[in-house]
Parts: C-alpha cells; structure tokens; sequence
C-alpha cells in the first residue's frame, strides 16, 4: 500500500493548506505526515532591498489576522538594529494596537472556529441558526478589536500611525474616553466568554511539551521582555538564533522549530497564561480560578479557555494604559544607522520573530521572520502522534474532526484549510480485514 | 446617500492585489463627496464593519471563474458569485462568506444595494505587481467603479459625479 497522498498547494491570501496523512498499525501511530505550506518564508527576500520604512506596511500583508503583530515586530527589531529609542507613550500605544489584535483575533477563535468545533456545528454559519445572540456578541467584540486598532494605528486592517520612531498620529483624549467606555462595557462580556469556554466539552489530553512565551517581571508581556520558557529558557530576541533552530522536513514546506539540545515546543495562548498567570489582571485571574480548571495546564484542548482569559485581561489592561496615557503629539525623527537587531512579540498565536539587517542607506540587507505558526508546527505533529491513538478507533468521521481540533487548539495560520482537511487513517491491525 | 468604494486583495499576490491598486487610483483621482474609499486589503468578516452603514457597497477584487485575465465582472448582493470563484480567503471566510454570514447575522447593517466588480486574476503567485492584462484593465475597472457610483448619483442634484472630492483612504 502506497503512503503517497494528493496534495494541493497554493497561496490562500497567504495562508497556508495543510493535510495529514497518518498511518496507524495495531493502536500505533506508524507515521504521521502533517504537510503545511507556511509562506512567510518567501518574504524574507522580499524584504531585502527595500528601505526600512517600507517594511512595516510590506509585512503586514503577511496576515490579515495579525497585519498589526507583524508591523509591530518588524517596528521593533528595526529600532534595535538602528539603535532609535522610542517614548514610554509610543510603548503604551504600541501595546494597546497588540490588545486591539488580540482582541480581535481571539474573538474570531473563540467564537468562529473553535465553539463550532466543540459544540458540534459544521460551521459559524450553521451555528448561526442556534446561537444567533451568541455570534452576534462575537461580532460586537470583534468589532470593539477593530475599532481599537483603527483608532490607535489609522486604520482598522493594515494600520498606517505607527513607524519606526513612534507614532504619526496620536488619538484625542476624547476619542480613548469614548473607547475606553466600551471596553469597559465589555469586560461583562469577556467574562461571559470564559464561562461559554469553560462550559464546552474540552477533550481530555495532556502532553507535557516545553512552553514558551515572553515574559516581563511586572506586566503581562506583550511587545517586550525575556523569552521564557516552562524548562528554563531565557533568553533575549538578541540570542533567539542562538537557541531556537529550525530544520526541513521532507513531508512539509513547514520548518519544524526546536530548542537546542531539546526538543519541539508550543507558544501560543496557552503558554501564556502557564508562564505569566500571575501578571494577569486580578479579574482575567479570578475568572480563570472560578472555572475550577488548573493552570499550568498542559492540556493544548486548553487553549481556548486560555484565549477567553485574555481576552478578560485584554479589556483591563486596555482600559489602564488609556487611564494613565497623557496623549499628545510627539516629534521624532530617525537617525539612518546601519547595524543588525532582533525583535520578539506575542502575536495572537505566540511568540513571532523578526530580525533585519539594515545599511548606512536604511536597506534592509537580511530579514528573518518565525511566525507563531512555524514555531508551532513540530509541536502540533508530536501532539498528533499522541493523541491519534486516543481517537483512531472512532468512526473515521468523527477521528478526523478530533485530529483537526487538535490541530485547530493551536489556531495555526492554516487553519482555513485545515477546515478541509484531508486526512487518512490506515489501519493495518493484524485482526482488520 | 452614502456609498463605500472597498479595495479587496493582497498587493503581494500579483494580481490579487489588484482591488487595492484601483483603490489607491481611484483616491489620486479624487471621489465624490458622499463616497468612501476604503483600502480594505484582506479584512476577512471586518468587510462587514466596512460597509456597515452605507448604503451602497461597491467592492472590488479578484476573481478565477475561467475567463481571460482581465475581464470584468459585475455581481450584486442578490447575485454573488459562486464562492469558489473569490479564490482567497481567511480562515476560510472569503468575500462571499463574509457577506453571507452579515446577511445572516446582522441584516440591519448590510447596505441595500452591493455590487462586486470582479476582475478576473491571471497571476496569482507570490510576488507583487500585476499581470499584464490586470493592468491594462484597470482603467475599465476605475470606469466601471465610477459608473457605480454615476448610477446613484443620477437622482441627486446634476453634477454630482463631477465634482471631484477628497475620499478617505482607510
């Protein structure tokens, strides 16, 4: 019996397919191929050639779910390569556009992709028909993400506010008043959402893998601080290359990312909340305590809960930074250096990398980008080939859907493909015909 | 009346990007007053926040339905185009998708009146610029784009169109 499987692949808006292929002999995964196409590979040559301001608009067509994580990070390691120093209020806004993204991005996770998922709907679509409010919360607090970042970067997509240097365009004291007061309005909602989680069939699965996040000793980390991780990594953006590696394998255009001398590990949501519980707000804390689920949780089915319990933090922390901001226009100008800097972000979907080397002109010479998803991928594998046998005696149906919620928990950037995820289980028991 | 002109598509897929050129072209010429340009790029269901609001949506974007690269396509909210002819998508909410699921969703906010002007792609690879025969349609798109925007005009006061304004570009 041949392996070999069809495989289609081409550029979704810059998304990925995704297929897998496992084989499974006697109740044991054989092989496991989960073939990704990850494009943002491409962009780094790309980017060379191009003047470092360009290169925040160019990399925010990388995603349209996270535009603004890739401005930013890029915004970052561009500043550290040209050694520019931003104010504490660029830092403050620049967060409050990452919560906006959060925001908007967990919302479209939480509530299209993965309470469709649990609660046995093919679709948002065909959810709609049931829990009509409840999609339409789901838009209203998208919406509030959206609104956030338009008022923050200029525009609600790729926004246009936010350079090397510091901000273009800073917003009123009256506009941040007004959406202040509907995060705050919102944060009943984000409490319900935790609870909509914690109250789905969460499949039980633990696997014990490394997790990886930033992490800062008085804030929950976002766009600065040390890479930490549950095994004792820590290291800064500058030493990234140093530890975190990637290699080729044969069944997939995806690197599989792996830490020196370790092995694969998961960023993302869940990371987040095990390695910085502490640094989230009291609320986002208690919501999660009350849900009677334990962190550190090493459960990825997890993920979602810990998606909702940001999206709680996120309104808080939103709504702080916009009480303690004086907003007020700032002038700033960029001295051209040529040098080489690194800069590491929590995107949506976790840790993202970007470093750039730039000349005496302001060209970007080298690009290296690592999205949440490239770092993800080894980890979403070694997940399958734990959790396949759990489920493989399932009606094929039904095992398929498991393995793309298990595939799904980590919100890949290939996740519209893996919602047509073409997926064979081989059995090839000694007693099966 | 109001009237929001989006640009869908992403300007580093060749001729995916085409909806976001003739937005930029369209705010170096100038649009009516009453007329919002919006660069919508690749929004996914935030298309819904764009148009919400208008009353009329003119929304341009790439296509593959088989025809030559180039050729335009008029749709409309009552006649959308089959959902695999818009080829790109997120998380798998493309444009079709995305009006589907407002009309489901909230109704109230959708325009009453929505075309799409598809444009059907040839390149669709990685890499920015557009294909030969995408560019020389564009000022096609541009005139089909404006005649969207005549049409609605015609029972406003004469000269409406003419009037060059400044579009918001955003």
């Amino acid at each position: 019996m041949s392996l070999k499987q069809i495989r289609v692949n081409y550029v979704a808006r810059v998304e990925g397919e995704a297929s897998l292929d496992v084989k499974v002999q006697d109740g044991r995964v054989e092989e496991l191929y989960l073939d990704v196409y990850e494009p943002p590979r491409f962009f780094q040559g790309f980017l060379v050639g191009r003047k470092f301001d360009e290169v925040a608009d160019t990399v925010s067509r990388i995603c349209g779910i996270c535009p603004v994580s890739h401005q930013l990070t890029s915004l970052l390691a561009l500043e550290n390569a040209m050694g520019v120093k931003v104010s504490q209020q660029t830092r403050d806004l620049r967060k409050l556009l990452a919560l906006a993204q959060w925001i908007q991005s967990h919302t479209l996770h939480v509530y299209m992709l993965a309470a469709p998922d649990f609660l046995g709907y093919e679709s948002v679509l065909a959810m709609a028909d049931d829990h009509l409010p409840v999609v339409q919360r789901a838009l209203r607090l998208k919406k509030l993400g959206n609104d956030l970042t338009d008022l923050i970067g200029g525009r609600a997509v790729h926004p246009i506010t936010c350079v090397v240097g510091g901000f273009t365009k800073v917003p009123s004291r009256e506009q941040l008043n007004a959406i202040r007061d509907r995060l705050a309005q919102a944060k009943e909602e984000m409490l319900t959402t935790v609870e909509l989680v914690a109250g789905l069939p969460l499949p039980e699965f633990t696997r014990e893998c490394e997790h990886v996040a930033l992490s800062q000793p008085d804030q929950y980390a976002v766009n600065e601080g040390r890479l930490v991780s549950t095994r004792g990594l820590e290291i800064t953006a500058g030493e990234y290359r140093r530890y975190i590696k990637e290699k080729q394998v044969p069944w997939s255009h995806a690197l599989h990312s792996y830490i020196v001398g370790r092995d694969s590990f998961m960023v993302g949501p869940l990371a987040r909340v095990n390695l910085n519980f502490d640094k989230l707000s009291p609320d986002a804390r208690r919501a999660a305590e009350k849900t009677g689920i334990r962190f550190p949780n090493f459960n990825p089915f997890v993920s979602a809960l810990a998606r909702a319990i940001e999206l709680v933090h996120c309104v808080d922390e939103c709504v702080e930074i916009i009480d303690r901001l004086d907003p007020h226009d700032e002038e700033f100008s960029v001295e051209i250096r040529p040098g080489e800097g690194a800069a590491i972000t929590e995107a949506p979907r976790g840790v993202l990398y970007h470093s750039y080397k730039v000349n005496a002109q302001g060209i970007v010479e080298k690009a290296d980008i690592v999205s949440p998803t490239a770092h993800n991928v080894n980890n979403i594998e070694k997940d399958l080939r734990e959790f396949v046998p759990k489920v493989a005696d399932l009606p094929e149906e039904e095992a398929t859907l498991k393995c793309e919620m298990a595939i799904r928990n980590y919100d890949p950037c290939f996740s519209c493909s893996a919602h047509f995820l073409r997926m064979k289980i081989r059995h090839e028991d000694a007693g099966r015909p | 009346m109001k009237i929001a002109i989006l640009g869908c598509g992403n300007p580093l897929v060749a001729d995916d990007g085409l909806g976001v050129e003739a937005a930029r072209r369209l705010a170096s010429r100038g649009v009516p007053p009453g007329v919002e340009l919006i660069e919508a790029g690749t929004p996914g269901l935030g298309l819904l926040e764009m148009i919400a609001g208008a009353d009329k949506a003119v929304i341009i974007d790439a296509v593959i339905s088989g025809a030559a690269p180039g050729t335009i396509h008029r749709f409309t909210g009552d006649r959308l185009p089959k959902r695999e002819f818009i080829p790109f998508s997120l998380h798998g909410f493309n444009l079709v998708d995305a009006l589907e699921f407002g009309r489901k969703v909230q109704p109230g906010s959708l325009p009453r009146e929505i075309v799409i002007i598809g444009v059907e792609a040839g390149d669709t690879a990685f890499g920015a610029g557009l294909s030969p025969a995408v560019e020389q349609a564009l000022p096609r798109v541009i005139d089909s784009v404006m005649a969207e925007i005549v049409s609605e005009a015609a029972g406003d006061a004469a000269g409406f169109a003419d009037k060059p304004g400044c579009g918001k570009s955003g």
